[in-house]
């Protein structure tokens, strides 16, 4: 699966955050603890707190679901995707294009038709 | 009416018995006061806070009804004043009761219930639970799962008590480490803590001596001892404590 690489937008996605989702995609459910030992195995260093949190901060963003397992021993949430790469990736695009046209307006909107008409 | 109304306060500061009981009152008032911080349990802290607070609005309360009850004898309007006053007081007691009860039986629980929680399923909690709980010699509490990813976990008891624990403390910590936060939550359920913390809320609106003391350490002493607890049932310290490492490492993470 192709890595996401958007340099020119500053981070949408912490390096941790993309690895998760890297994991979860495209259609994957994970308990916390699970996708903890995955980044382990990978060397990759994260705190089982620190996989929560980015999981939960994911949550918040509206990019993952979860709901609560009860099993023996203990409650968990089970992470997966709700939207799957391409869909996320419109998603950013969505959200630069409307920061672009709020922030510059028409000046914005000309760029852009300039642009698409040239590529045509 | 102002006029007569100075006459009868006059008339209240010069009658020996009424001057006698207020001063009883106001001494009453300081030495519950004193006690509050000088008894250890929870239980005898509220029942002087509360006994204080009697003592407290004892003398305007005199004062009041002997005006009221002065001036309606003048005025003809109401004649038995003494039957007024105790049919007040034992409606006023009776109501406060029956708020009381209605409060901590049906309110308190659906304000806590409304911060996204359900009553929790998980077995293995639920037995060690009711296994404390008949160690401790007290009602087994009621155990709320709250849907959070954040480690989160309190506690109350007013007629019935109840154990608050989120899905990421549960999440988060070992089997032991998550024993040890509910022993410290047993702690603060069978020390009756809630009860304490909400009267001391009360204190600090309607008594002016709370002005003059500080009730912070008592919460934390209490904190520390509910800690203690738990290390006391587990006989180590080690699970509270890497618990509280993990809980605050998740909070330094976010």
């Amino acid at each position: 699966m192709k890595r996401l690489n958007v340099k020119n937008f500053n981070s949408i996605l912490s390096p941790l955050e993309e690895d998760l989702l890297q994991l979860l995609w495209p259609d994957k459910s994970m308990k916390v603890k699970e996708l903890y030992d995955i980044l382990k195995k990978q060397k990759k260093k994260a705190a089982l707190s620190s996989v929560a949190v980015i999981l939960d901060r994911l949550y918040q963003k509206k990019v993952v679901d979860r709901k609560i397992e009860t099993a023996p021993g203990g409650v968990r949430y089970i992470y997966y995707p709700k939207k799957n790469q391409k869909q996320f990736e419109a998603s950013v695009v969505e959200n630069a294009v409307n920061t672009l046209i709020n922030k510059f307006g028409s000046t914005a909107v000309n760029y852009f038709n300039e642009r698409f008409s040239k590529r045509r | 009416m102002l006029h007569e109304i100075l006459r009868l306060t006059e008339t209240f500061l010069n009658s020996p018995f009424k001057m006698y009981i207020s001063l009883l009152s106001v001494l009453f008032a300081i030495t519950t006061f004193v006690l509050i911080k000088r008894v250890q349990k929870n239980r005898f802290k509220v029942l002087f806070i509360y006994l204080h607070l009697f003592f407290l609005i004892l003398p305007p309360f005199m004062f009041a009804f002997s005006l009221g009850c002065d001036m309606n004898v003048l005025s003809g309007l109401i004649s038995n004043c003494a039957i007024k006053v105790t049919e007040t007081v034992i409606y006023t007691g009776i109501g406060a009761i029956i708020l009381s009860v209605l409060i901590g039986y049906f309110v308190m629980p659906k304000l806590f219930s409304s911060k996204n929680t359900k009553k929790l399923k998980e077995k293995t909690i639920l037995r060690f639970v009711n296994k404390e709980a008949k160690k401790l010699g007290i009602k087994t509490p009621k155990v709320f799962l709250i849907d959070d990813a954040k480690p989160d976990a309190f506690s109350y008891s007013t007629i019935s008590s109840s154990i608050f624990i989120s899905v990421g403390m549960i999440e988060l910590l070992s089997k032991k480490e998550l024993e040890a936060v509910l022993l410290h939550e047993f702690y603060h359920v069978h020390n009756r803590s809630s009860l304490y913390k909400f009267s001391t809320l009360i204190l600090r609106i309607f008594s002016p001596l709370s002005r003059f003391a500080s009730f912070n350490k008592d919460l934390d002493d209490e904190e520390a001892a509910a800690d203690n607890f738990a290390i006391e049932k587990q006989c180590t310290n080690k699970n509270i404590l890497n618990a509280k490492k993990k809980i605050n490492l998740f909070f330094s993470s976010c």
